[in-house]
């Protein structure tokens, strides 16, 4: 049997002489308004719901209603950028030791300025033990939750909210930690928790839940033997202790028994016969560590056991494990991961979770939000407000838990995000999509690469941060906390390349996002991306005009072309802002030059054209890239042909900004100026049969598991067949591997000369990949 | 994992100052044929086939052939009666402890005529440690079985031949024992071997087995943690030890935790929560007792909930236990039997055998005697031969062990003629003979003992009359007397341990 409570230590000396650092943990608790917490037997974890202020950059349309023509706009810029002030909702969750419960209390006390919350929801076996002192201290009544409800909410909470949640486990392996790509369906999985004792959960929906089994042989089991071998009274030096040992000098192994292998049975030599079998019949002493790997040994192989075989009663394949047993402690994750190895033949795998220690505190914060429907919302974790996994491990990361101070606390935030998502109706297999093309934490040169090509990075997003807000105040103190942020952020993920879930450019690229975000840069790149497509639209009916008189073979090309060429015209490569910074005179025909001949890196061509000679497409989404040139230059020409053609279009565009991307507020001043200009797309506007939508994110990468629902509904109501994704972000660090349902495109130029490289090819080598789904699959 | 091996108790000091009495053990030596012997990690268990020449009691006709008419037969006896020599076949089986091994093969050396045999059969995990001596001593070539094959063969044969050979485990009720009627059909079944590991085997037929699980929690893990913290290095006084304790002061139950049940989870407050939970945060010291009856509930019930498991994956219902953490210890068959219960809601129960200590002896000496086909026939087991249930458990029976030395038999007849059941009955597997089950009618019981000890003299003074003629007929009949008054007086005693279902009449 088994029970998440933890047991207390029994040395909660209140530790009142630390100040805590107000603007790092408990943030925007001035607004805070619901409280829920949870109190194990050693850590306490604090959930809370609060608003946060964000300024946001709004791009607003003049008014050219009283204007004609397209020449009389000369000189004037298209629409106006005013930074505005959003808020937004954000969970804060907070864990330290107990120890410092009081000092946090008081601190919450002072900082308080909401009074509508009367309550705090409570759970944890710690609950009923200070629930005096908190009603006390905060003047808030004490609401007890049940413990394994708020467990198992939680974890549907991360499971479905935070990709990367869950990783395998892996010693010996490149990356010890292998992340798992979130399934949509998360249903149903087994939770083995392990605390004092264990408990087996079934999980078959959001409210259904079953303790099927468990077993009195946990944690305490190995905390309260252990300590009466060892007299080690501290858990955490008991599984220091055991990593030390050797468990073949206490256990009797099948070959002390048969001398080598039972090999009828099945059974090696090296297999432990019996835990603790060499001590019943032996009279010497055994050594501390020995006897605790032993004893670490017999546990995990028991629970692994007993897990395996109610998997395979309930046939059920996701395992995940929790408690502290195993918070943080890859000894425990290691023999965990060994035994259900063994005992499934390799069928199952033992699940981990970042997350795992906040899930109670995270569950009974949902009790109590339920009026707030917060699972109706989409969540996103705030890679800016988060702790890496791991951050508070005493014995992975001593030199960083030092450097925190004396006070250890681990974070975690996650912002409501204002749509829904969903996937992408066109994915072939929507469990096993995968966004990133490489995963950094296993491919150690890849992971230097890019972690120095972020680093170097750096000071030039800081100056572009700065320049965007020349008349802000403490624009640069703020650019500098920025700076120095993100290269911590960077500093962590080049020592544990796991703290976020699967290092990838994509990560990379939004904790920058989230980075500049915390400190009020909300898009940096927004006067660059205004400039760039004043001065495209200006060339806009110059192209088109060429375009129509070329031949159609001519024509279909150079509009690949165009698309291509536009493409180069992007910020967040650095070989490009290199460029665009020293000349910013670089056009759209020199960087057709630039482009390489054909045949390309990827050159799917001859099979487009020939494509194109067949009957139209019915509809055709377009993830586009960058403002300016390539969207205005590259894309509006070639959707116009596809338009003339008699394809619907749906232009998919970020939601928020990241790098020059453009947004789709900014594409929709954008279109219903070509629109002004052109009647075609004028034309299609009016019908409805060109159409914009947001893609629900923020990123200047694409994951198409996480899409906004109008988009996915815009999709299916259209009957779409084509889907086009356009640059490095989108199509190359993710994507370049997805399967779709119907025909795509996936075009980009490479301006990164490592990645170049990588691929068998140079700088400004194009990918044109064109892959229509095999007819078996539909 | 988990294995049927034992660990080695270092302190075989070979005891030769022991006289064997001859006509007590190793009975029929003369004539006995083929040996197996299965050495554990204390235990030895020796078998052998022997032949046993018995006097019959022959009928044969007149030959009325020429009389016509019933009238004229009158005066005439109907048909007349001879004594005769037989020679049935008879299975040995002698248990005793490891120490005792030199003495014993001196005395079979001493005592074997027959020379055609060439060969042992042995298993268990000593059989390699003594093989040497025993070729030395025997001048047999020992021939190494595999342990599992040996067990389950050995398993197979008694659930087949013995009645009442298997029987649940009750503490509190009035008869601790309820022996289980034999089903006509044996398989399929699991058994769980708790030696020093677990070995969880699912037999299907005679020869169809497998190893479907195990566990490296077993006697071993008891008797070595046990050793550890109670500094008690004996596996019987750490089970003494354990039935004295209490497990609460040790253990973290789920009133511990939460001040009570937890009911939606459907968990009472006195379950353990956690084994050994209290010591991880108590600084006290914890009595040696309460820690081994801890230490005890740990392993029965991981043991429990394993077996429950792997027979409800497998859909079996059947499941027997062996191995030396159970073998005659009543304090680990109720927390086995408790444990099973708990974790199937009654649904299954655990069973128990009376001759499980003998399972690799049977079956090694069955593989030596496959030629003679030993499955063809139907056995019986000899009660006058045979000691009854926990003849040598220290705990339950210091008096009689002490009487009877550490001997303890099994002898089993070969049926002449193979037996089956009734073709008519309506249902075989629920068919039970007998009316009254005696060790469960106490009133009963007392009523058949006195009587059939007050009807003793009858039948010495009738056994006596029926052999005038024969030598030593009242010698004999003298020692049946004290034979079976010894029978009677050890049921009386023990009704409840007695070695099968007692039965009227």
């Amino acid at each position: 049997m088994a029970l998440s409570g933890g047991v207390d230590r029994g040395s909660h000396s209140m530790d009142k002489s630390i100040t805590l650092p107000p603007d790092e943990i408990f943030r925007n608790l001035e607004n805070a308004k619901r409280f829920a917490i949870d109190i194990g037997g050693s850590l306490t974890k604090l959930a809370y719901y609060s608003t946060v202020q964000h300024k946001v950059a709004k791009v607003r349309s003049f008014d050219h209603s009283t204007k004609v023509s397209v020449q009389e706009t000369d000189g004037d810029p298209l629409y106006e950028i005013s930074v505005q002030e959003e808020i937004t909702a954000r969970l804060h969750f907070i864990k330290f030791e107990n120890a410092y419960i009081e000092t946090c209390l008081d601190f919450i006390k002072d900082h308080l300025v909401n009074t509508e919350t009367k309550v705090i929801k409570a759970t944890g076996g710690g609950a009923h033990k200070f629930k005096d002192l908190i009603e006390k201290k905060l003047k808030l009544k004490v609401d007890k939750e049940d413990e394994m409800t708020c467990l198992i909410k939680g974890c549907n909470f991360v499971l479905k909210n935070i990709p990367h949640e869950a990783f395998v486990y892996a010693k010996h392996a490149d990356s010890e930690f292998r992340f798992q790509h979130t399934h949509p369906d998360i249903f149903p999985y087994l939770l083995i928790n392990i605390g004092s004792g264990v408990s087996i959960v079934k999980v078959e929906a959001e409210d259904k839940f079953e303790r099927i089994g468990g077993s009195s042989i946990g944690g305490g089991t190995f905390w309260g033997l252990g300590a009466l071998l060892t007299k080690t009274k501290r858990f955490d030096e008991l599984l220091q202790l055991a990593s030390k040992g050797q468990h073949t000098n206490v256990d009797m192994l099948v070959k002390d028994i048969y001398g080598g292998a039972y090999g009828s049975l099945g059974l090696t030599g090296d297999l432990i016969a019996s835990s603790f079998g060499k001590s019943a019949t032996t009279d010497k002493e055994f050594s501390k560590e020995d006897m605790a790997k032993s004893l670490l040994h017999m546990i995990s192989n028991d629970i692994g056991q007993l897990a395996c075989l109610y998997a395979k009663l309930h046939n059920l394949t996701r395992v995940y494990f929790g408690g502290f047993f195993i918070r943080g402690h890859p000894v425990t994750m290691h023999t965990i991961t060994y035994s259900i190895n063994f005992f499934t033949k390799g069928e199952v795998q033992a699940l981990f979770l970042r997350h795992e220690g906040y899930l109670g505190a995270i569950g009974a914060f949902l009790k109590g939000a339920e009026e707030d429907n917060p699972n109706q919302y989409s969540w996103g974790e705030n890679y800016a407000g988060s702790s890496g996994l791991m951050s508070v491990s005493p014995e992975l990361n001593p030199v960083q838990r030092a450097r925190s101070g004396t006070f250890p606390f681990d974070m975690l935030e996650m912002d409501r995000l204002e749509r829904q998502l969903v996937n992408l109706p066109l994915l072939q297999d929507p469990t096993s999509y995968i966004p990133d093309t490489v995963d950094l934490t296993e491919d150690v040169l890849a992971r230097e690469y890019w972690l120095y090509c972020f680093e170097e990075a750096l000071d030039g997003v800081v100056k572009r941060a700065i320049a965007s807000q020349k008349d802000q105040p403490k624009a640069v103190e703020r650019a500098e906390k920025f700076r120095q942020k993100y290269r911590h952020k960077l500093q962590t993920l080049r020592h544990q390349p796991f703290a976020y879930g699967s290092l990838t450019v994509r990560s990379l690229l939004d904790t920058r996002e989230h980075c500049l975000n915390e400190f009020n840069f909300p898009d940096p790149y927004s006067k660059i991306k205004q400039k760039e497509n004043d001065m495209a639209l200006k060339y806009y009916l110059k192209v088109v005009k060429s375009v129509e008189e070329l031949s159609w073979e001519q024509r279909q090309f150079t509009l690949v072309k165009g698309l291509l060429a536009g493409n180069v015209f992007d910020w967040g490569a650095k070989a490009v802002s290199d460029v665009l910074e020293s000349d910013p005179e670089f056009g759209f025909e020199q960087a057709k030059q630039q482009l390489q001949e054909r045949p390309w890196l990827v050159d799917a061509y001859n099979q487009w054209i020939e494509r194109l000679k067949g009957p139209p497409h019915k509809c055709a989404l377009f993830f586009v890239d960058n403002s300016g040139i390539d969207i205005i230059l590259g894309v509006f020409p070639f959707i116009r042909e596809l338009l003339i053609r008699g394809t619907e279009v749906v232009l998919a565009s970020n939601s928020g900004p990241a790098l020059n991307d453009v947004t789709n507020s900014e594409l929709q001043i954008l279109t219903e100026r070509i629109a002004a200009m052109d009647p075609v797309i004028h034309t299609a506007l009016k019908e409805d049969r060109l159409a914009l939508v947001q893609n629900g994110s923020s990123s200047p990468c694409l994951d198409l598991s996480r899409l906004d629902k109008v988009l996915a509904t815009v999709v299916r109501e259209r009957g779409t067949d084509l889907v086009i994704i356009e640059g490095m972000g989108r199509a190359i660090h993710t994507n370049y591997y997805a399967m779709l349902s119907c025909e795509s495109l996936k075009l980009a130029v490479i301006k990164n000369s490592w990645l170049a490289e990588r691929l068998g090819g140079k700088i400004f080598s194009v990918v044109f990949k064109y892959e229509v789904p095999s007819k078996a699959q539909g | 994992m988990a294995l049927c091996g034992v660990a080695d108790t270092g302190s075989h000091s070979m005891d030769k100052s022991i006289t064997l009495p001859p006509d007590e053990i190793f009975r029929n030596l003369e004539n006995a044929k083929r040996f197996a012997i299965d050495i554990g990690g204390s235990l030895t268990k020796l078998a052998y086939y022997s032949t046993v020449q018995h006097k019959v009691a022959k009928v044969r006709s007149f030959d009325h052939s020429a009389k016509v008419s019933l009238q004229e037969t009158d005066g005439d006896p109907l048909y007349e009666i001879s004594v005769q020599e037989e020679i049935t076949a008879r299975l040995h089986f002698i248990k005793f402890e490891n120490a005792y091994i030199e003495t014993c093969l001196d005395f079979i050396k001493d005592h074997l005529v027959n020379t055609e045999t060439k060969v042992i059969k042995a298993t268990g995990g000593g059989a390699h440690k003594f093989k040497d001596l025993i070729e030395k001593k025997l001048k047999l070539k020992v021939d190494k079985e595999d342990e599992m094959t040996c067990l389950i063969k050995g398993c197979n044969f008694v659930l087949k031949n013995i009645p009442h050979e298997a029987f649940v485990y009750a503490k509190h009720a009035d008869s601790e024992f309820r022996f289980q009627h034999t089903h006509p059909d044996i398989f399929p079944y699991l058994l769980i071997n708790i030696g020093s590991g677990v070995s969880i085997v699912k037999v299907e037929a005679e020869d169809k087995f497998e190893r479907i699980g195990g566990s490296s929690i077993g006697g071993g893990t008891f008797w070595g943690l046990g050793a550890l913290l109670t500094k008690t290095k004996r596996f019987d006084e750490l089970l003494q030890l354990a039935s004295k304790g209490q497990h609460t002061n040790v253990d973290m139950l789920v009133k511990d935790i939460y001040g009570g049940a937890y009911g939606s989870l459907g968990l009472t407050g006195d379950l353990i929560a956690s084994s050994f939970g209290k010591s991880a945060t108590t600084d006290k010291e914890f009595s040696k007792e309460d820690m081994a009856k801890s230490l005890l509930h740990m392993i029965s019930n991981d043991i429990g909930q394993l077996a429950c498991l792997y027979a409800k994956l497998h859909n079996l219902t059947r499941v027997y236990f062996g191995g030396f953490f159970i073998r005659g210890h009543p304090v680990t068959m109720h927390t086995i039997t408790y444990s099973i219960n708990f974790f199937t809601k009654g649904e299954v129960q655990a069973l128990f055998l009376r001759h499980e200590g003998y399972l690799g002896a049977i079956g090694a000496f069955l593989k030596g005697a496959e030629e003679d086909n030993p499955n063809q026939y139907s056995w019986g087991e000899n009660y006058a031969g045979s000691s009854g249930l926990m003849s040598v458990s220290p705990e339950l029976n210091p008096i009689q062990r002490a009487r009877s030395g550490t001997f303890d038999m099994l002898e089993m007849d070969r049926l002449e003629r193979q037996l089956v059941n009734l073709p008519l009955l309506q249902d075989a597997t629920s068919y039970i003979p007998d009316t009254v089950d005696l060790t469960e009618d106490a009133l009963a019981r007392e009523y058949w003992l006195y009587c059939f000890e007050e009807a003793l003299d009858g039948v010495v003074k009738r056994a006596i009359a029926s052999q005038k003629d024969q030598p030593e007929a009242v010698e004999r009949a003298e020692k049946f007397r004290q034979k079976y008054r010894h029978k009677l007086q050890t049921l009386r005693h023990q009704p409840l341990l007695s070695r099968r279902r007692m039965t009227w009449p």
